[in-house]
Order: C-alpha cells, then sequence, then structure tokens
C-alpha cells in the first residue's frame, strides 16, 4: 500500500514538474545581450528580476540587445525572435518582449498573449518615454530595470481591470511659458476685436445694401419651389483617437501580436 | 427775378411757419395756429395770383461775367425787399436780412412739383438732443470733442428724393448640400449630399427712396432710413415755409441704378429665405425682371447739424420723422491704445490662470 502511494506521489511530482516546465523554462534566456551593452553583472541582476516577474506574473518578459536588424525592421526582427525562440507562457504565449538594436538605435515591443492586454499603445508609448533618455545615456541597465518594474506593474493594473490607459499618465509639469505665450496672443486678439467694436460704435454712416424696409407686406410669392438631388460623396478618416486599445498585427505564422516602439 | 413765397399771419401779418409739433401752420409773434386744409385753400389762392412786376434796375452793378451767374437765382423778399441770392435748387430758404422764412414758388411748380411731403415731426430741440445722446457710451470718443464741441449750424431741410415702386419677378438656383457625419470603432464618416435649388416669383416694393439731390451726401441719407410713408401727405408749399428745401438735381433716370441695386439685393435675401433645412446654400445664378416700375417725387424732413473740430467738419443727420441720428465721430487714439493694452493684460491673465486652474483639477 506505501509503494503505491509512493508511486502515486511520485506521478504527481513529475505531473506537477513538467506543468510549471511549461511556464518556466524556455530554449533561450529572457536576457540576450549580443549588443553587450551590459555587465556581466548587470546581466545577471536584470535578468533574476525578468525571470521573477516571468513566473510570478505568468508573463514572459524578454529582453534581447542585438547589433543590428539586418534588412528587417525592428517590429519583424522581434516579432521573428518572439516565433523563432519561442518565448511566451502559457496556451496563448503570453510575452513581452524589448528589442534593442544598436545600429540605428532602435527599440521595439512585441506582445503577445496577455502582454496584449497588459500593455496598451498609451502604455508601450509611456514605457518608450521612460527608457528612452537612459538609452540616449548609454545607461542601458538602469533602462531594463525600470521597463522590467513598468511591464510588472501593468500586468498588476490589467489583472485589476484597469489596464494603463492615458487617465493612468502622470500630470506633466505645468508649461507656463507655452501657456503664457498663448495666452498673451489670444489676449491680443480678443483685445483687438473689442477694441474694435469700440471703434466701430464711432461710424454709423454707412450705405443701405438692400430695400428690406419697403417691401410690400404679404407680397412675396413663390410660384416654383424645386429641390433636386444631384449626388452624394462620402469621405472616411481613420479615428486618431486609440486611447485604451491595443494595436495588433500578425506574425509570418500567424501569431496576432501587438506592440510599439520607436528611436533613442 | 423769380419768384418768393412766404406765409403772412391773417392776423398780425407776421411769417408764420409749419410747426413740427402742433403739425399746423404758427405765427411766432402772436401765437395763432392754423390748420392745414385753411393753408391748402391759401396756397391754391397763392398759386393763381399773378407773380410779382418788380424790375430792377441792375445798371448800377456790375454785369456777371459768362458763366459766372450760372447755378444761381437772385429772389427778393416780400417782407423787407432785400435781395437773396440763392442757389439754383433752393426751394425754401430764411430771409438773411429779416430771418423771415421763404419759399422759392417756381421751384415746385409744375413738373418740379414733387407729389408727397412728410412734414417734419421732431423739432430743433430734439436734434440738439438726440446729437447729444449720440455722444453718450462711446468711450473712445475724445471727451474734449464732447466738452467744447459746439454745434455751429442746425439746419431742418426737405430732401428731395425719388420713391420707386416695382415689382420684381425672379428665379433664383442655389447649390446647397447637407452633410451627415457618422463612425464606427476604426473610421470617422462624411456624406455630403448634393442639391439643385429653384426658387421663382415675385415680390412687391414700394417707396424705395433715392436722394435725389447732389448736395446731400447719399450715404448720410440712406443712413437715416427708413422713413414711414405713412405719414406722407400731398405737397403743400405750406410745409416748407420754416426749413429749408432743394428742389432735386439729380432725375430719376439717374436715380434708378440705385434703386435696381437695393430691390435685387433685397429679393435675393427674400427668396435665400424660403432655402431651408440645407448646411450650405450658395447662390448660382439670379435672374430679376422689373415690372410696372414707377418713380414719385417726395420731400423728405432731414435735421442736419455741423460742427468743426480741429479743422475738420463733422455732419450729423436726424431723421424728421423718426428721430434716428447718424454722423461719423472722431476717434481718441491714445484711449483707444490704452484700451488695447488694458484688454490684452486683462484677458492674457485671466487665461492664464484659467489655464492654471484646468491644469490643478
Amino acid at each position: 500500500m506505501k509503494k503505491y502511494l509512493y508511486i502515486m506521489l511520485a506521478v504527481v511530482f513529475l505531473l506537477v514538474s513538467a506543468a510549471v516546465s511549461v511556464y518556466a523554462d524556455t530554449l533561450y534566456p529572457r536576457l540576450t545581450d549580443e549588443a553587450d551593452v551590459l555587465t556581466d553583472a548587470e546581466e545577471a541582476e536584470i535578468l533574476e528580476k525578468l525571470d521573477g516577474i516571468s513566473s510570478d506574473k505568468l508573463v514572459d518578459v524578454v529582453i534581447c540587445t542585438v547589433p543590428s536588424v539586418g534588412e528587417c525592421s525592428a517590429m519583424e526582427y522581434a516579432d521573428n525572435l518572439f516565433e523563432d525562440r519561442f518565448y511566451g507562457m502559457g496556451n496563448d504565449r503570453s510575452c513581452i518582449l524589448l528589442l534593442i538594436s544598436m545600429e540605428y538605435g532602435d527599440w521595439h515591443i512585441t506582445t503577445a498573449g496577455y502582454g496584449i492586454t497588459a500593455l496598451t499603445d498609451v502604455g508601450i508609448d509611456y514605457i518608450g518615454e521612460q527608457i528612452t533618455p537612459m538609452m540616449s545615456d548609454g545607461n542601458f541597465a538602469d533602462a531594463f530595470l525600470e521597463y522590467a518594474s513598468l511591464c510588472e506593474r501593468f500586468i498588476d493594473m490589467a489583472r485589476s481591470g484597469n489596464p494603463f490607459d492615458a487617465d493612468d499618465l502622470p500630470k506633466e509639469p505645468f508649461p507656463a511659458v507655452q501657456n503664457f505665450i498663448i495666452c498673451l496672443v489670444i489676449g491680443t486678439i480678443a483685445a483687438w476685436i473689442i477694441t474694435g467694436k469700440k471703434k466701430a460704435q464711432l461710424i454709423t454712416v454707412r450705405k443701405q445694401t438692400a430695400a428690406k424696409n419697403y417691401t410690400k407686406e404679404g407680397s412675396l410669392k413663390i410660384d416654383e419651389s424645386k429641390d433636386l438631388f444631384l449626388y452624394k460623396t462620402v469621405t472616411r478618416s481613420e479615428r486618431s483617437d486609440n486611447s485604451g486599445s491595443s494595436s495588433t498585427h500578425t506574425t509570418k505564422s500567424g501569431t496576432t501580436v501587438g506592440g510599439g516602439g520607436g528611436k533613442f | 427775378m423769380a419768384v418768393l413765397q412766404e406765409y403772412k399771419c391773417p392776423c398780425c401779418g407776421g411769417a408764420i411757419t409749419f410747426d413740427s409739433t402742433l403739425q399746423k401752420m404758427k405765427c411766432p409773434y402772436c401765437d395763432t395756429e392754423f390748420e392745414m386744409e385753411t393753408l391748402v385753400s391759401y396756397d391754391d389762392a397763392l398759386k393763381t395770383a399773378q407773380a410779382d412786376q418788380m424790375r430792377w434796375e441792375t445798371e448800377a452793378g456790375g454785369v456777371w461775367q459768362n458763366g459766372e451767374s450760372d447755378g444761381l437765382r437772385v429772389y427778393v423778399c416780400k417782407s423787407c425787399g432785400g435781395e437773396i441770392v440763392a442757389d439754383e435748387t433752393t426751394g425754401a430758404s430764411s430771409c438773411p436780412y429779416c430771418d423771415n422764412p421763404i419759399v422759392m414758388m417756381g421751384q415746385f411748380a409744375g413738373e418740379l412739383k414733387p407729389d408727397f411731403v412728410i412734414p417734419f415731426k421732431l423739432d430743433k430741440k430734439a436734434a440738439v438732443a438726440a446729437l447729444n445722446r449720440h455722444y453718450g457710451g462711446k468711450k473712445l470718443l475724445p471727451n474734449v470733442f464732447k466738452n467744447q464741441n459746439h454745434i455751429e449750424e442746425v439746419k431742418g431741410i426737405y430732401v428731395p428724393v425719388w420713391l420707386f415702386d416695382a415689382n420684381a419677378h425672379a428665379q433664383i438656383r442655389y447649390k446647397a448640400t447637407k452633410t451627415r457625419t457618422w463612425s464606427d470603432s476604426r473610421y470617422s464618416y462624411t456624406e455630403v449630399s448634393h442639391y439643385l435649388i429653384r426658387r421663382s416669383g415675385s415680390i412687391g416694393f414700394e417707396h424705395v427712396p433715392v436722394d435725389g439731390s447732389s448736395k446731400m451726401n447719399d450715404t448720410l441719407m440712406e443712413s437715416i432710413e427708413p422713413y414711414r410713408f405713412s405719414d406722407a401727405v400731398d405737397f403743400q408749399t405750406a410745409y416748407l415755409a420754416g426749413y429749408l428745401a432743394d428742389k432735386y438735381d439729380v432725375d430719376a433716370e439717374t436715380s434708378i441704378e440705385r434703386a435696381n441695386a437695393r430691390i435685387k439685393k433685397s429679393t435675393e435675401d427674400a427668396f435665400a429665405k424660403t432655402v431651408n433645412g440645407y448646411d450650405s446654400v450658395v447662390p448660382d445664378n439670379t435672374s430679376v425682371q422689373l415690372e410696372n416700375g414707377h418713380a414719385k417725387y417726395a420731400l423728405y424732413p432731414v435735421w442736419l447739424l455741423n460742427t468743426d473740430w480741429k479743422g475738420k467738419k463733422y455732419t450729423f443727420a436726424m431723421n424728421g420723422q423718426t428721430g434716428k441720428l447718424v454722423g461719423d465721430l472722431p476717434l481718441d487714439k491714445a484711449a483707444a491704445r490704452r484700451m488695447h493694452l488694458g484688454l490684452t493684460a486683462l484677458i492674457s491673465a485671466a487665461a492664464f490662470a484659467l489655464s492654471w486652474l484646468i491644469w490643478l483639477i
């Protein structure tokens, strides 16, 4: 009986181990620094953080640096990395992958699975705004740690039902100089209009343009009144308000991914 | 020598004038009032009276050079015998020697007789009061102009006008559009429907006035419109007593062009109001034909007030029937600059404060 119990426990242990390995083990590490922008210590620190977040949140949070993307665009290269290296956790292959290409200073984030939900277009833009200045200064380690922290925060927000959106953007400093110039222009134009009206009060001698006061009352008779429809035109323009949404596209294998990027 | 007419009071023999308040003739000397009907008979009697034979020797004076006396008329005052030299179009005035009101009868005789006159309803005091009101509430009018301004001349004048009546037939074509917008999750759509609109019909106009005096500024005359024709009466020279009056020197044929322009614009406006329910309407083609068009000759009452300030003449005109007064006023440029700068500072500061409050929210 005891023997069967050990066998049962062993089977359960193997099954659980296999299941966890689906989430935890990937063919490639979550940080690959082919462009060699990090020290070994930095790599270790960042990788530890990425692994921690990934296994905790069940979304692969990945960073890849490359010297060049060759003939591809940054988006295509990042999508290919996601496909070829089999990143992603769970059935929907949840993943957030940051690609850094050093040749022209490109960055791109590819999202998949729950990563698409967690990182809205606004969220990706916000991450870009935060890490771009650091990368421009050559401070990649801090940029990657910030990226990891923001991914963790945005996943938590999405899990609580409120993905990071325009309303969550931190308030920017009051643009005093810019507002002062705009207000001065508004004030000048408004004062010009009011003063112009006051000046116009002084001019009362004006030619009559019509003879409205001399029409015979009730004399207007319309004998023919035709309204003829000719044609119609329809134009359409893409809506600029993408607040709260995540743009998506498909990779070469047909997987739906999201993302966005820029330069540093 | 042309004929002058002045109205003598049957009681005291003083020169009587038309009182705009009483709407009667009144003697300023003995305060006796006369009904206008009485004056109609009186006027008829005057017309049948033979012209005075008042011949004067003129050899004593110099001889007018060729063309020198063109445009002038010489009259003799019946009260004092003073010789009055007046413009050829002057129809009523006052004697510069005895100040008696006079009417040059020949100016309004035969074909030159006006069909109607709107008698003055408002007097000189009302005109001066209206001018003072005209100064009020104008912050950019120089205070010195208001304080130092002394009206140099106030004249009640009957201005000759041509009144045009006509029925306008019009065929007007418009291009119009209706716009509808909607959107889905990705696109905003705008649908513009284009229409061709046709309107055909007629509209009547009556008593469209056109200034018949070249001496009266046309724009000034149009600015004090409208006149209510319901107050017009058949012309009697008695109404002119106490006022200045001109006969027309711009004929009806010349005035038609101005009447046509105003009638056409009003016809277009009236027809445009029948095109409803569109977001944009643009006239494409307009054709207006007039029929039964005819003109009448009338005298309209105007108070003219003149003043000089800093070497520039300012003329104000008041509608002698309705009291509407117009006249361009000088601008206090320094006050205008101060107002502009002050408002700029005030509005800019308010806008800046508002932007800061919005940022705080």
